[in-house]
């Protein structure tokens, strides 16, 4: 067993507690012991296709045991995994697979069929999931008839162990490089910092394609615990939610801020309290303290920890908030750094910035950063300024503390913006509205939302005839559906600064009102 | 006199507000009873959404208890709730 890989993880807990429950999704489960073998078997059957070391293989599969057995399957295989969002229109994931090149795919029937049909972005080998397999690749069931291969030979851990796509400026995603190293950085600190174990039920709410995902995944492994996977009607309906954490025994809950702002204001956590919940840990956003204060009243025995971190840098800071915030005061700090990470609040020429309240960008640097973005050297050298070094854009200051300096977090450098934890490219929004040969003029703005992090309106000067509607199906045969517009307005011209720029600041102040008056009288 | 019209086709109007947050092709090509959540056609943000828009054009309060898939898997059934909720 190489502890320093992450499927490393898996074989010591199958050694350990091979009858323990490893996984549960949508009322299956799987024990250590039966991961393990499925893994091995996956890994088999990638080999057989002649998936080695260095490869890239894709996930294409909604959050299912099969789709856990895949991850650490793929990666005992000496491949990266690449989890496609199931959710997305067919044409994104098929840039993906294309982007990175992808040896093998492990999907189900109807992703497979999506993938056919853009040319060329369907692998020649892989793996499906239920139906028929096409030409070139295996079913599930036979994969899980064959034979099973252990962990390839001559992984280290700088390897990549999986790629994960975010939203990209230029109109493209853009893949995060992430190595069995990066990942258990992190993953390490996390199962000591916050006492990790083998009882311990974890949340998977996170999809796979999200980094959060990482962590309910991986810390659950090392530490023996649960990993079990909230059904999607759950994700949905607040009260449906408590119930679930309930009777699964959920002990350790992780998502974004707004999943837990939902269940604040729509769960009736009075009437059904979530008692088994010892950490609740949110990253990805600011959490209101409205919401926060009002969910440590109703849940009062938990310990709350705010984790923050780009995608690129996993979980860098970590901040444990023991007092209920006051509503309107400023958000809660994103703390210190995690073990063996370096913080550095930088100023515009580079300088390292130490005294308390003067403003910089974030500068993280240690093995817990990724190495890059796949295939693009010159994004890379722009934000990765060193190995193990990453600019975050994020601007922040050291603040005075009772446990010393902590980190807050004041904002964006760029046009980056979040909704519901997921990070939004507006460029990458306007990108898909300029593919349209009518669209003559197009700009995206967030209109920040408490609950839901921001909330995206698009205004554009078009040709003629284009509507509302027409504009945003070209984003929904496009964009993740957490990236189309609310709303797509037409206008004459988008008003500009002096100095020609589209001006951002008019936009939101119209698009503000937009979305009151179409809540209003629709 | 909006509110009687409602009463009268609650459905036809959860359509058109459906239709102005997930697209009205695509709400032109779902059944009334056919389940949203099976499609995945609804995400967290879009059903406050349509919970905040019901609230405003039908008058009626949706209690945490009321937002429960029974009340909003199809069409039919954001109607019957409406039906059965409405003040207006």
């Amino acid at each position: 067993m190489n502890p320093y890989l992450i499927h490393g993880a898996l074989t010591a807990a199958a050694q350990r507690w091979p009858d323990r429950v490893a996984v549960r999704a949508e009322g299956r489960s799987l024990t250590y012991g039966g991961l393990d073998v499925a893994a091995d078997r996956v890994a088999g059957a990638l080999a057989a296709m002649g998936v080695t070391v260095g490869d890239r293989v894709g996930l294409y599969l909604s959050k299912t045991v099969e789709a856990v057995a895949a991850i650490y399957g793929i990666l005992r295989s000496g491949a990266a995994y690449v989890p496609l969002d199931p959710e997305a229109p067919a044409a994104r994931c098929a840039l993906i697979a294309q982007d990175c090149d992808l040896a093998a795919l492990v999907a189900d029937e109807r992703r497979v069929q999506a993938l056919q049909g853009v040319d060329g972005a369907l692998p020649t080998r892989g793996i499906v999931c239920g139906g028929q397999a096409p030409s070139g690749f295996e079913t599930w069931e036979a994969v899980q008839a064959g034979a099973q291969a252990g962990p390839a030979a001559g992984v280290v851990d700088t390897d990549l162990a999986y790629i994960l796509y975010t939203s990209g400026s230029t109109g493209r995603p853009k893949g995060v490089t992430i190595s069995h190293r990066n990942c258990l950085t992190f993953v390490n600190w996390a199962c000591r910092q916050l006492g990790l174990r083998p009882d311990d039920v974890f949340s998977s709410h996170a999809p796979f394609h999200f980094d959060l995902s990482t962590f309910d995944l991986f810390a659950a492994a090392t530490a023996g615990g649960t990993v079990t996977v909230v059904p999607s009607v759950a994700a949905l309906f607040p009260t449906r939610l408590a119930q679930w954490i309930g009777s699964e025994g959920v002990t350790v809950w992780y998502s974004v801020p707004s999943a837990l702002s939902m269940l604040v204001q729509y769960g009736g956590l009075d009437q059904q309290p979530i008692d088994s919940v010892r950490l609740l840990l949110f990253a990805g956003e600011v959490f209101p303290n409205k919401y926060l204060e009002e969910l440590m009243r109703l849940v009062p025995q938990a310990r709350y920890f705010n984790l923050y971190g780009p995608t690129e840098t996993n979980v860098c800071t970590f901040h444990e908030v023991v007092d209920p915030p006051t509503p309107g005061e400023e958000p809660i700090p994103i703390g210190r750094p995690c073990a063996n990470t370096r913080c550095l609040v930088q100023d515009e020429a580079g300088n390292v910035i130490t005294t308390a309240g003067v403003e910089g960008e974030l500068v993280v640097q240690g093995s817990i950063v990724a190495q890059g973005y796949w295939g693009d050297p010159v994004k890379t050298a722009e934000r990765f300024t060193a190995p193990y070094t990453y600019r975050t854009g994020d601007v922040v200051r050291w603040a005075d503390s009772p446990q010393g300096l902590l980190l807050r977090f004041i904002g964006r450098r760029d046009h980056m913006v979040k909704s519901r934890g997921y990070r939004i490219e507006l460029g990458e929004i306007e990108s898909a509205l300029y593919s349209h040969r009518g669209v003559e003029a197009a700009a995206a703005v967030a209109v920040p939302d408490e609950l839901l992090g921001s909330r995206i309106v698009a205004y554009c000067v078009v040709a003629s005839g284009l509507d509302e509607e027409q504009l945003k199906q070209l984003c929904r045969e496009r964009l993740p559906l957490h990236m189309v517009p609310e709303r797509i307005a037409t206008a004459p011209r988008l008003p500009r600064t002096p100095n020609g720029k589209v001006d951002r600041t008019v936009l939101v102040q119209e698009a503000e009102r937009l979305l009151i008056s179409s809540t209003r009288s629709a | 006199m909006m509110a009687e019209i409602h009463q009268i086709n609650p459905l036809g109007t959860v359509r058109e507000l459906l239709g102005d947050i997930v697209g009205s092709q695509v709400v032109g090509g779902i059944a009334d009873d056919d389940q949203l959540f099976e499609r995945m056609l609804l995400d967290s943000l879009h059903l406050i959404t349509l919970v905040t828009s019901l609230e405003e054009r039908f008058q009626v309060a949706v209690r945490p208890e009321d937002l429960i898939p029974e009340n909003f898997q199809s069409i039919a059934a954001i109607a019957d709730f409406i039906a059965a909720n409405s003040r207006a």
